[in-house]
């Protein structure tokens, strides 16, 4: 089966995450049926396994690609069902089982653990609230780790130091909604 | 350095020995920077939580398009084929008066330049990858067309795709060529209008006139790669 390249997967190419998704839907469900997990279970499972990968590679932890997307993919998946058994009361049919050691080191299987503090809670409706410009501009520097000389470029700003306060203005703008949050 | 300056210089993991220091004595000594920090860092979260949601909804859209009503999607399928048949008989004994795509073929395809491996660093695959190119400049397309598809295969990079449809149709295996120019289209990426040029040739060589014209118009839309070609071909179909 023929992968879409990392790079456009990793950049988030619509294209691309609809044909990993589509590809190794089905093997997916074969693969996790053997659980007696049903399929709505499975595709949700499958879903954050999928975006979990993309974090994975977008946040750096991988860059090199010394496997291929479906063994980074069901590496993930199968850690998600072990988890999910786990967390309802499965496990005890399983007991002969072990979690599996993954091909797969140095990847955040967990990113989805931890619920957002109520800080951060605020930080994102005061976000989402935010105009495109503003919130692209922090999103591209504090998010995709972008520099000040990259945004201007991709964005086309006369000059650094445009971007630079248009940048402080925004998080200005941010701070004041989150001391203010209006419902 | 000033302190926002600190704080970005940290978050684009840039901080030098000294700044490092600084920031650290910060970080120890100064509730306020603490804050600062951690506003920052909540702000990471809170944006990839956000993109998590956005992935999460578009993932769940993808599913419920392929759960869509299957129905639908077979008559309209039966009706295209419909229409494809009555349109390809149409065209087939138009153009069989005339046995212009072939020679057209012939007067349009050149194969698609080496545009990779000039600007190529060192990796693994270096050596493999020099060889296949050299071979594909020096004609040998045979070689060139194997050289390709173990690249794709270890590499996924899917510009080896182009290549070795570019290859195979050199040494005159169209057919072949085809489904890798198909391939490699829908991985949409920099050299997909090339891919388009191509697979129009292919076309044009295997006679199927009315796919030739399809990715021919689009060409000329886009103004994409050979747009003048393409309306000479189209020009002399018509």
């Amino acid at each position: 089966m023929v992968e879409p390249s990392l790079q456009s997967f990793k950049d988030g190419d619509d294209a691309a995450l609809k044909k990993v998704y589509v590809d190794y839907r089905g093997p997916f469900i074969n693969y996790a049926r053997k659980f007696q997990l049903d399929e709505d279970a499975i595709l949700d499972i499958y879903q954050d396994a999928i975006i979990a990968l993309r974090e994975n590679f977008a946040s750096g932890k991988i860059k090199e690609m010394d496997s291929s997307i479906k063994t980074y993919l069901f590496s993930i998946g199968k850690y998600k069902i072990y988890t999910y058994l786990r967390k309802h009361n499965k496990m005890r049919v399983l007991d002969d089982q072990h979690i599996p050691e993954t091909e797969t080191k140095g990847f955040d299987f967990e990113l989805d653990a931890n619920p957002l503090t109520e800080k951060q809670a605020i930080l994102k409706k005061a976000l989402e609230k935010m105009g495109g410009k503003c919130k692209l501009i922090l999103e591209l520097f504090y998010y995709r780790g972008l520099t000040i000389d990259e945004i201007r470029v991709s964005e086309n700003y006369e000059n650094n130091n445009t971007v630079k306060s248009q940048k402080s203005r925004c998080l200005k703008t941010l701070k004041k909604m989150i001391l203010n949050p209006q419902p | 350095m000033k302190r926002e300056e600190l704080i970005q210089a940290f978050v684009e993991k840039k901080l030098g020995k000294e700044e490092k220091s600084e920031f650290d004595r910060l970080f120890e000594t100064d509730p306020e920077f603490r804050k600062e920090v951690a506003f920052h860092k909540d702000l990471k979260t809170a944006f990839s939580t956000m993109e998590r949601e956005r992935l999460k909804t578009k993932l769940q859209q993808f599913e419920s398009e392929l759960k869509a009503p299957k129905q639908k999607t077979y008559a309209v399928w039966l009706a295209a084929a419909c229409i494809l048949v009555i349109v390809g008989v149409g065209l087939m004994t138009f153009f069989n008066k005339n046995s212009a795509p072939s020679q057209l073929y012939a007067d349009y395809f050149e194969p698609y330049k080496n545009v990779v491996a000039p600007i190529t660093r060192g990796e693994t695959n270096e050596t493999t990858k020099k060889a296949t190119f050299v071979a594909y400049e020096k004609k040998e397309y045979e070689k060139a067309a194997k050289g390709f598809r173990a690249l794709f295969e270890n590499t996924e990079e899917s510009y080896y795709l182009l290549y070795q449809a570019n290859a195979l149709m050199a040494n005159n295996q169209i057919k072949e060529a085809v489904p890798l120019l198909e391939k490699h289209l829908a991985f949409d990426d920099k050299f997909a209008d090339k891919s388009r040029w191509y697979l129009a040739l292919a076309y044009l060589k295997t006679k199927e006139v009315e796919k030739v014209e399809k990715l021919l118009r689009k060409i000329v839309e886009e103004n994409a790669y050979k747009t003048k070609e393409a309306k000479e071909i189209l020009a002399q179909l018509n």
